[in-house]
Formats: C-alpha cells, sequence, structure tokens
C-alpha cells in the first residue's frame, strides 16, 4: 500500500484532485480512493467555501462543501483504516472554490 | 530445507541461500511434449558469497509498461548486462531473489532471454503484461525478496526483466537483488546425480525454464556433463526432491 500526496490550488475554475507525482484524479475500477487527512488552507481575506466533487464519467455523482473562514487553515486527520473521505472506483476527484484561493493538501492511498 | 519452504512461494530467499558443500542441481527441459526429457547438471559449492545490490529503475508513470530488456550497468538495456559473468568462470553461478519496491509494480521474467518459450504445442504467455506469469513486491517485497522471484544465472545464462507500474503515482521503482554466489564444482558422477534425484543424497533442485521447451546455452566446459531424465524423475523431485 503506498501513501500518497494529493496537493492543489484551488480556485473558481474546477481542478483536478490527483496524486501526486504523475497520478491521474480518477480512481482505478478496482480499488478505492482513501483520503485519511487533509489540510485545507484558505489565505483569502473572507471567507471562502471548497466543494470536492466526485463524477463518475461526466456525471456529477456527489459534492460536499466545507466553509473555510477567513486566512485559516482547517486540518483533519484520522487513521488511516478511518479515512476521511472515500472515493469509489472509476470516480474522478475534483474541486473548486468560491474564490481564489484555497490550498489543499490531502494523504491518500488505493485500496 | 523443509517441504515447507520448498513449496512456499514467500519464503525468505535468505533462507535458501546455499552453503559450502551442499549440492545443487539446475533442471533444463529438453522436451516435454512427446517424450518428456530433462537435462540436469549437477553442482557442489565450494565457495559461496554475498551478492547484494540495489538497482534503481527510470521514473515510471502510472500503468507505465517498460518491455523486456536486461539490467545494465548504466541503465535499463544500457552498458554491460549486471549479471554478466566472465568466461574464465564458467563454474560460476549466480542464485538470488528480487525484492520490488513499491509494492505495486509487477516484474515479469524472461529466462533465456529473446525466446519464446513453448509447451503443449503452443507459445508460453509469459510476455510483458501478461496477467498471470509475474511476481510484485506484495509478492517478493524489497526488503525481504523471497522465493518466487527466485533466480538463477550462469556463464552463457541470459536474462530479460520487464516492468509495469501499477502504483496512482509516478515512481522510480527499485529492486533489492539479493541471494549469493557459488563457485562451484560441476558433479560428473552418475551414480551420484542418481542418489540425488533419489532423494538419497540432499540436492536443491532449482528448474530453468519450468515445464516449457527453452532454447538453452550452457558453458562449453559443461556440455557432455550433464544427465538426462525423464518425466517420471522430475515428477518425484517436484513432490519433494531436495
Amino acid at each position: 500500500m503506498t501513501r500518497f500526496n494529493i496537493i492543489a490550488t484551488v480556485g473558481t475554475d474546477e481542478v483536478d484532485l490527483a496524486p501526486y507525482p504523475g497520478g491521474s484524479s480518477t480512481v482505478p475500477p478496482d480499488k478505492r480512493r482513501m483520503v485519511y487527512a487533509m489540510i485545507l488552507s484558505n489565505s483569502d481575506t473572507a471567507g471562502n467555501t471548497l466543494e470536492l466533487r466526485i463524477y463518475s464519467g461526466t456525471t456529477l455523482e456527489a459534492s460536499i462543501q466545507i466553509v473555510i473562514p477567513a486566512s485559516s487553515t482547517i486540518t483533519v486527520v484520522e487513521p488511516e483504516d478511518s479515512p476521511i473521505l472515500i472515493v469509489p472506483g472509476g470516480r474522478t476527484f475534483k474541486a473548486v472554490a468560491s474564490a481564489a484561493s484555497v490550498y489543499v493538501t490531502m494523504t491518500a492511498y488505493d485500496k | 530445507m523443509s517441504e515447507a519452504v520448498y513449496y512456499d512461494w514467500k519464503a525468505p530467499m535468505r533462507s535458501l541461500i546455499l552453503k559450502e558443500n551442499m549440492n545443487f542441481a539446475l533442471i533444463f527441459p529438453l522436451d516435454v511434449r512427446k517424450n518428456p526429457t530433462f537435462e540436469l547438471y549437477f553442482f557442489r559449492v565450494a565457495r559461496a558469497y554475498p551478492l547484494e545490490r540495489i538497482y534503481v529503475l527510470p521514473s515510471m508513470t502510472p500503468g507505465q509498461l517498460l518491455d523486456f530488456t536486461y539490467l545494465g550497468e548504466t541503465g535499463l538495456g544500457s552498458g554491460d548486462d549486471i549479471f554478466k559473468m566472465v568466461d574464465e568462470k564458467p563454474y560460476r553461478i549466480l542464485h538470488f531473489g528480487v525484492g520490488v519496491y513499491p509494492n505495486n509494480v509487477k516484474v515479469w521474467k524472461q529466462q533465456p532471454a529473446g525466446f519464446t518459450a513453448t509447451a503443449w504445442s503452443r507459445a508460453l504467455p509469459t510476455k510483458a503484461g501478461d496477467p498471470i506469469d509475474y511476481f510484485d513486491g506484495n509478492l517478493s517485497p524489497f526488503d525481504e525478496p523471497t522465493r518466487v522471484s527466485e533466480t538463477v544465472m550462469w556463464y552463457k545464462g541470459s536474462v530479460y526483466f520487464a516492468f509495469r507500474n501499477d502504483e496512482p503515482i509516478a515512481v522510480a521503482p527499485k529492486l533489492h537483488i539479493l541471494g549469493a554466489g557459488y563457485d562451484t564444482w560441476l558433479i560428473t558422477d552418475k551414480t551420484l546425480a542418481d542418489k540425488m534425484v533419489r532423494g538419497v543424497v540432499p540436492c536443491r533442485f532449482i528448474s530453468v525454464g519450468g515445464l516449457a521447451e527453452i532454447q538453452y546455452t550452457v558453458p562449453d566446459e559443461w556440455k557432455g556433463k550433464g544427465f538426462r531424465y525423464s518425466l517420471l524423475d522430475v515428477q518425484n523431485l517436484m513432490r519433494g526432491g531436495g
């Protein structure tokens, strides 16, 4: 099991959340992507909303919105076997924010 | 060696390394179809010396396949083969396993290199990307290479490897080559060889190519000094000889 980071700067344009380095934001069909830690930092002096999106092909299947106060950082770390977020196989993981810029760092593995 | 270790694919390579004065035999298949026959060369380890090396592969993107080639001193398929042996050492044999990092890098092995093995009138599927005929870091971990990756090399022998990155990220895979080099005496006494085949005298049997017809080359110094055995004899060995 190889752990990896997902690193992205998210603004008002949707971006892929892909394993770093060189990975794909689409999870292999026989795996699930287990995200067990994330650091979300909002550099804006106003509040910001980060929306995490899970697509099946071009269809938006699920999304969650995380409100991040102005100039603040949210850190969530859970044990590896209790992931915060599970992206199912074959799905694509993306994000968009209501304003620039949210700095996203996640730690995950495929299982 | 216990039977459990003999049959365990994940037995640590460290437990399979031979010591001085131990016997081993290389089994080369001559015919596996009409009249199954195998040529065996028997050796006694005169001196064993450690063989350990870390080999770093080029960076591979997820899903990338690197086709069969040799492990070169200056890179994959470049420079001298790291297993190349000099001709004044015709009785030197390398015996090693290959640990893989990270776990989800698959390794295919082609030995001897450059030939398509055949069995029961069809080509065997040993090719880069074949879905069954591989090992990876789960079967042969980097820190503790296992029997599933067991390989022998001899002067005139050849081995190619192919790789696929099934990790979700780009990686530069590493191989841990761990085993021993043996300076050997070639055993030419047929009576002694027969005793080894019957299990009277301990001997470790290592098949090269399995139940497939392969084209192989041995040093001139070995020629005419191997012994032929039937499928029945080899079956006995497979049941627990050694």
